[in-house]
This record gives C-alpha cells, structure tokens and sequence, in this order.
C-alpha cells in the first residue's frame, strides 16, 4: 500500500538515508528543509531510486510559526501523513540559547499538528533523530544539550499522550558518528546506511527509544543512576 | 598552525568549489577521496610526501542518484556512490556495471580515478568503460563536461589519472545487463606459469577468468602449480537481490596478520592449492562473492600492513610473458621469495594511466616486505619498463618518477603536462603525484 512519507530537515545526511531505506516505490513522499537547492537533489535521488513521487518544501527549522504553517500546509495538501521523519537540526551542537530553545519549539509546532492528525486517523508513525547529549549534560555545551533534553522531554509526554491513539513517537538517539567513514564493528555506531536501515526497520519494530551504538542506552542508564551531588563533579 | 593532512568534507557541490577555492587561495594541496580504499598512496594527501599543506577533500557523502532511465540503464550519480549502492539498486532492475572492482564499498568517483576492474578485464575493460561522460572541477573553478567527444583529452586524462585532474562532481553512466545473481565457475589444475597463460587466452571468452598459482614451492617456470577459475553465467539465473548486496560486518582480517609467516604462508597456500585443484564440480557463487570476494576481509591495507606482505601489480605483453618469472626469480635471489602469484588477461586501458597494455597479462606477486624485495623490485621496476608494460599505479606506493616515465613514456608526459594546464598552481594533488613527479608540485 502506498504511504505519504513526510521528511523534515530531509538534507540532513542521515536523513537522506533514512528516506532510501525507508521509502518504497509508489510511495508518495514530501521533503522540507531549509536549503532548497539541496532538497531538490535529495528528491532527485529518491525519485530515480525508488521511482515514487517527491515534492519538496521550504522549512524553516529556525522559526516555530513558519513549521506550524508547513504542518498546516501538509494537512490541507495531502492529509496526516502515515509516516514522519524529524531531522531538524538536533546534531547541530550551537553555543545558542536561541538555536537551543526553537530547537524545541520548531519541533513541537511542527510534529504537534501532524501527530494530532494521525491520532485523528488512528495509526501513523512519527520518528524523531535525536542524540544521546542531552541524557545528563556534558560539561561544555550546557544549552545544546539542554536543548536536546527539553526535546526528549517533549517526546516522552508527546509518546504518554499518544499512547493509545495508534500513533507512536520513536525518538532516535545517535552517538556522534562519521557521516562519510564506514566504521566497522559491534562497539561502533557504524556507517550511516546501516543506521538509516536499522531506523527504517522502526516501521516494523515498535520501540519507543532506540540508541546507536546500542551500548549507549545502559551508559546513559549509568548516568542517570549518579546522583547530581557526584555527578557535579564528573569532568566530563 | 594547520594541520597538514587536514582532511576537508565536501557535503555539497557549493562545498567543493568553496574548497577548491579556498586551496588555490591558501597554497594548500588537497586530492579528492572516496572511499579511501586505494591500496597505494593514491588515495593519501601530498602530505605524506613531506607538503606542507596537503590534505584530502572527502568526497564520499556526495553519494547521489541525480537521473536515473532504467529502460536504457542510462544514469547520473555523484562520484561518493559506491558498488554496493550501485548493485542494490540498479541490480534488481536488470542492470551491473560492466566492470567492477574486487570491494563493494568503493565509490564510483575512486574507481574511475584509479580506472579500477575485475578479473574481467580482457573482455569488457576497466570500469571507465561503463562511463559515458563526466563533470569535473578544475582547479580554476570551472565546471567541465567531458567525455570521449568533448574534451576527450580531460576524460582521457581522468580515467586513471589519481584524481589530478580535478574533483569529479558527476558520472553519467551506461549499465550492461545483468547476468543474473548468481554465476557458475569452473576450477582446473594447470601446472607452470607459460602454460597457465596459455590457459587464460584459452578462457578469453569466458564471463572472467583469473589463475592462481603458489610461488612458494617452484623453483622454475615449469613447477609453479595453480589453478585457472572460469566463471560463466547462467542462463536461468534468479534475479540480483537487494539483500544480496547490503553491508555487514568485515571479518577484522588484521589481527591475523601475526599468523603470516614465511612458513604458514607456505603451509596456507598448500591448503588452498590442494581445495581448489580437488574441486571437481563447477561451483555456482552469488554474483557478489565472485565481483567483491574482498568484501568481507575487512580493513585490507592494514591486513597487508601488519602482516609484512608486500604486493606489486604489473602488467606486460603477452609475449613479454617470461620477465613475470625473471621478476620471481630476482626476488627469489634477494632473499624475499614471493609467496603467490594472481594472473588475468588485460586489454589496452583507455586513460593516459591506465595500466591496461594492449595484449597484456596482468600479475600481482605477494611476497614479504622487507629491505631485499624493495631493491629487488627496483630491478623488476626496470624490466617490467623494458618489456613494455606498467605498473599498476592505483595499487602501488613505491615507483619513482624515472621508472614511471620509463613504463608511461610519452602517456606520462602528457599526464604531466595536462596538469600544468589544467592546474598550473598545483592545487591538486597526492602522495602519489608527488612521488611520481607530476603536475606543478610534483617536483616537490
């Protein structure tokens, strides 16, 4: 069956590969990110791979408003869509408190609207590419990280809403990793195709929060465990 | 201070002209990389050759299907897509590059640059052959389409040329039909090294046809024993499957090096000997372990690093055949007895570097590296150039310019002087073009 795929931040080199693994021919798949000429060269790739129809949007990761009007714009356009994919700019670590809070906010203006509509239609899956930074804050990126707690923070009530509505919330959390360099090997997060692959296979997988390398959930499992009065202390 | 293998990532084409420009500007030196995979130093920035800027330009996200006519097999990519990609998708539809080399994770950008191929060479050429056109980024900043019409002395320049001639920003490429998933191969004992060559123009025909012989137990052309592997497709075979050709995990082959004695060497090739003159029925193998039998070594470089092996690729005249037993026979003599010999028939390569002679038998000789087989492969450096034949740049790390323009002659001078036209500030360039004098700063 056909699927409408929706892919925000779609020229994000993860994001690019996640819509490979994922989108099937004759799916009906819409990219948005903020630098046009490159979503245009993303939908290319798809439609002469997969032989499905692309359309591209504007997005602008940077302002709420104008990703609740993208999400609106989706909905009139094409209705909830049964698949979307977040690439907004979380690998992105800046020094910002701006960039740190519309990271939330953008995400929430635009993944709101649409889960809301999938639960409305009562299936969809919403996956959001995430990082492990925000599990208890490094010690030298304090507004990244908290931006990326405040995010999964979102998620995890976004998910305890959704939860019997047929939609479900997958948060994504990759470890920083070479975009271009195959690392081989168990203890790696490994080249990006074989994550993207492993994030498309969410489809079929329910999870709720899925890490790369895999060992990371119990090193910020560990983490957590710390009590602040220790961890404060931690040089890391 | 900067670093002067800075390695710098190209994720658009915006960024490589940035890069390229920022280069030209700063005096730095920077050679375009794939995969990285080049067994030579082709693949590593002049650097390594004591520049003092002189980095890589990663061009491996780059990694895009821009067109795609699957009824012709006619498509546009960006240089950072690999075989792998390639087979998996254009393999179900009926479509293979003619040529491909022996790991799956090399990128179609690295391949044309080092005009790679499989055992198949006779028949169908290096993969340049499956290239109509491409674009490339000179290091004026221009944009250049090039094929074998318009600037067909560029293209020429390219197939082969180590990445010297600019970065390659798009290939339009021209598939052949698939033969299938799976291929059948037929193994036969053939004893000595005349008769094995022989053998191979025998097989000429064949879908490819490689020989295989153990140098460790001969003592003259007529006791090297192997064995030739012809492989054919068939006519039924199931389709190509995506599945087929996804990564997985290499087998670290490196931590065995500290196994690869001189003595367990010999002992290894006896084994493998003994399997295959004992396989009687013709084996049918996925396509891919037949093109890719490499994918699952892992890291290779550094399996040959670490385990002391050394490799020379060549390729020389059919009727020049005999020096390949001289050049053994110089190693034996040096103390640095090769361990095994690998042998395909080659066409005339279609770039001004490409190792392919017309006629010519192509070898790679395994034997351990050590001071011995370094002097004495100078003097097999000299006597492949007498014969008439090459060595194989794309896997080499050793030739210096004398022997190179002894081997490429004229091809040579003319690579030379394509990129001081191409390139008079040297903004382009490897270990490899350094080492080999070539290009603005190939004179150091």
């Amino acid at each position: 069956m056909a699927r409408t795929i929706l892919i925000l931040g779609a020229a994000a080199p993860l994001a690019q590969r996640v819509g490979r693994a994922l989108v099937r021919e004759d799916d009906a798949v819409l990219l948005a990110d903020d630098d046009p000429a490159e979503t245009q060269l993303v939908a290319a790739d798809l439609g002469a791979r997969r032989a499905c129809t692309v359309e591209t949007m504007a997005l602008d990761a940077a302002d709420p408003a104008r990703c609740g009007a993208l999400a609106a714009d989706v909905l009139t356009r094409f209705g909830a869509p049964d698949i979307v994919i977040v690439a907004t700019g979380v690998a992105d670590a800046r020094p910002d408190p701006i960039a740190a809070a519309s990271m939330i906010a953008a995400t929430a203006s635009a993944t709101g609207p649409l889960v809301d509509a999938m639960a409305a239609q009562g299936a969809g899956l919403a996956i959001v590419l995430c990082s492990i930074a925000g599990a208890r804050g490094h010690a030298t990126d304090d507004l990244h990280d908290a931006g990326v707690a405040g995010l999964n923070a979102y998620l995890r009530r976004l998910r305890r809403r959704l939860h019997r509505s047929g939609v479900r919330i997958a948060s994504v959390n990759v470890d920083a990793v070479d975009p271009h360099t195959a690392i081989e090997g168990p203890f790696v997060a490994g080249d990006l195709d074989r994550i993207a692959e492993a994030i498309a296979a969410l489809v079929d997988t329910p999870r709720d929060v899925v890490y790369f390398p895999f060992y990371r959930q119990w090193a910020v499992a560990a983490a957590r465990l710390v009590p602040d009065a220790l961890y404060k202390r931690l040089p890391f | 201070m900067t670093d002067p293998h800075r390695r710098r990532r190209a994720r658009t084409f915006r960024s490589i002209a940035a890069i390229v420009d920022a280069c030209a500007q700063d005096g730095a030196t920077v050679i375009a990389r794939g995969a990285g995979g080049s067994m030579g130093d082709a693949a590593m920035g002049a650097a390594a050759m004591g520049a003092a800027d002189g980095g890589v330009l990663e061009v491996g996200g780059l990694d895009r299907f821009h067109h795609a006519d699957w009824d012709a097999g006619a498509l546009v990519v960006e240089p950072g897509v690999t075989f792998r990609d390639l087979f998996r998708t254009a393999g179900p539809r009926g479509w293979v590059p003619a040529s491909t080399p022996r790991r799956s994770g090399a990128t179609l950008g690295g391949a044309f640059a080092a005009d790679a191929h499989g055992t198949d060479h006779r028949r169908v050429g290096g993969f340049s052959r499956a290239v109509a056109a491409i674009e490339l980024r000179t290091a004026s900043g221009a944009a250049l389409f090039c094929n074998r019409d318009q600037n067909a002395d560029v293209f020429r320049a390219t197939v082969g040329g180590l990445g010297a001639t600019g970065v390659i920003e798009r290939l339009h490429l021209r598939l052949a039909p698939s033969p299938g998933g799976v291929v059948r191969t037929r193994i036969a004992p053939v004893d000595g090294l005349d008769r094995a060559i022989d053998a191979l123009e025998d097989q000429a025909r064949a879908y490819s046809v490689a020989y295989w012989g153990d140098l460790c137990d001969a003592e003259s052309l007529e006791t090297v024993k192997g064995a030739l592997a012809v492989t054919e497709t068939i006519d039924d075979a199931p389709p190509i499957a995506p599945d087929a050709w996804r990564a997985f995990t290499a087998v670290p082959a490196h931590r065995a090096a500290p196994i690869f004695t001189s003595h367990t060497n010999k002992m290894i090739n006896r084994v493998y000997r003994a399997v295959l003159r004992r396989a009687a029925a013709p084996i049918e193998t996925p396509l891919r372990a037949h093109l890719c039998p490499w994918d699952r070594a892992g890291d290779l470089r550094r399996l040959y690093a670490e385990s002391r092996i050394a490799s020379y690729a060549f390729v020389v005249p059919r009727r020049a055949r005999r020096r390949i037993w001289t050049i053994v026979e110089g190693l034996q003599r040096a103390g640095a007895a090769p361990y095994r010999i690998v042998g395909m028939l080659m066409r005339e390569g279609e770039g001004l570097l490409s190792c392919g002679v017309a006629d010519g038998v192509g070898v790679r000789i395994e034997m351990p590296s050590t001071p011995q087989a370094r002097r004495a492969l100078d003097e097999a450096d000299a006597r492949v150039a007498d014969a008439g034949g090459r060595v194989r740049l794309a896997e080499d790390g050793r030739l210096g310019p004398t022997a190179f323009r002894a081997m490429y002659g004229e091809a040579g001078d003319r690579m030379d002087a394509m990129m001081r036209r191409l390139d008079p500030r040297g903004v382009f360039g490897s270990a490899a073009t350094r080492r080999l004098g070539l290009g603005a700063r190939g004179d150091g």
